[in-house]
């Protein structure tokens, strides 16, 4: 199994342009990204350019990479998030496609992704249970599909500065509420 | 966990927006540029992300990419490095090429290069600029670590569009040094380019939001040859 360990070993000697390590950090990591990726873009081939556009970026950046800050999966999903929404949103302007809701999943949570402290995990999980249903839902979608601001605005029928004031008002709360159980 | 010292809440919220991919334009500019300056707001943004992630992310299935991904991306980082030949040449192939792509191909422009020696550390220069002279930018080369500073002197890429950094060497596509992030960028060209032979141009691209989607400039506003490395 994969440790967190391993996967910061693997970026740092990324760093140092090891092609080796690149090899073994996409054979640890490539199948959770896609999944990141087809989430947002919902589409196969989409979402394998996608893929390959955050490895190119992995692989540039990984100097950057600073472990006291990132835990090294939550760093590669993120680039690998970011690069499937600038795509979903580029392809969007350029085709000038409606933006739209996806109906979540009710996947469940993968066991094995150990990377992450579970009792981080379940503390952000229970905040997330404290907020208003509707607004908790929208910030799963937000983060699993990577919908926008103007998605939510659509999705919901309602103005799209009401959906942002309405979401903030949702992140203020789980802050709030993340802050209470840390302290 | 988020530090309380530093952050106000207004920037807390902006960096949770920022971790969620919320922002756009303008707005998602500043969160950048922010989170490459504020060490305080990159760290909000961080632990945000890391809420986020450890909340939600085991929800993002697992799925096996096709092997032609990795294919792929084995030639554009490692790709075929033919050596010697080609020259100047090569690289005005390139520019044709891209002439022929870019919407807006009439902004090429090229002057004659010039390297000027920095102290001990020889320093190769290009002065980039577009035809109508709304762009001017200037990047300098350190042939020594091969890092490369550009600095934007006039110019701003319209609303929801970004520059990105080219360099393009020999019969080499053209390597991205990354999306520039406000008035400049600093990269260090990658080993393959070092290693080829030819020329050296350097090349600021029009791209959406995030950089080139296809690895490939877009549209561009300027290039500049200058001399080996």
């Amino acid at each position: 199994m994969t440790t967190r360990a391993d996967i910061e070993d693997m970026i740092a000697r990324c760093a140092l342009g090891d092609r080796a390590a690149l090899s073994a950090l996409y054979d640890a990591t490539s199948a959770k990204l896609l999944g990141v990726a087809l989430r947002i873009l919902q589409d196969r081939s989409a979402a394998e350019d996608a893929l390959q556009d955050a490895y190119v970026k992995i692989w540039h950046n990984a100097d950057r990479y600073r472990s006291g800050t990132w835990s090294p999966m939550t760093w590669l999903i993120t680039i690998a998030r970011n690069t499937a929404i600038d795509r979903k949103r580029t392809t969007r302007e350029m085709s000038g496609l409606e933006g739209h809701i996806e109906t979540l999943a009710s996947d469940k949570p993968d066991p094995e992704d150990e990377a992450i402290a579970a009792s981080e995990a379940r503390r952000v999980i229970a905040c997330m249970e404290t907020l208003p249903e509707d607004r908790a839902r929208a910030i799963r979608q937000v983060y699993l599909e990577g919908v926008s601001y103007a998605d939510c605005a659509e999705g919901f029928g309602i103005p799209l500065n009401t959906v942002r004031t309405w979401l903030r008002r949702g992140l203020i709360s789980l802050r709030e509420c993340l802050g209470a159980v840390a302290s | 966990m988020p530090g309380g010292g530093g952050v106000v809440r207004g920037d807390r919220i902006l960096a949770a927006e920022h971790a969620l991919g919320l922002l756009e334009g303008a707005e998602l500019l500043e969160a950048r540029r922010r989170e490459a300056t504020d060490a305080a707001f990159a760290a909000e943004v961080a632990a945000w992300a890391e809420d986020f992630a450890g909340a939600l992310s085991g929800e993002f299935d697992e799925v096996l990419p096709s092997p032609a991904v990795r294919a792929g991306l084995d030639r554009r980082l490692f790709g075929e490095e033919k050596q010697g030949g080609w020259s100047l040449s090569g690289a005005f192939g390139w520019l044709t090429a891209g002439l022929a792509t870019a919407a807006l191909a009439g902004v090429l422009f090229l002057t004659p290069f010039g390297e000027i020696p920095d102290g001990p550390r020889p320093t190769a220069l290009a002065q980039l600029a577009s035809e109508d002279g709304s762009f001017r930018a200037v990047a300098m080369l350190d042939a020594i670590d091969h890092k490369v500073d550009l600095a934007i002197i006039e110019g701003a890429p319209p609303e929801g569009r970004v520059f990105e950094l080219w360099v393009v060497r020999g019969d080499l596509a053209p390597v991205s040094l990354g999306v520039v992030d406000g008035r400049g960028a600093t990269a260090v060209v990658p080993d393959r380019v070092v290693r080829a032979s030819g020329d050296v141009a350097f090349a600021v691209s029009l791209e959406p939001l995030g950089g080139s989607p296809d690895g490939t400039p877009s549209q561009i506003v300027a290039v500049q040859p200058t001399e080996g490395l």
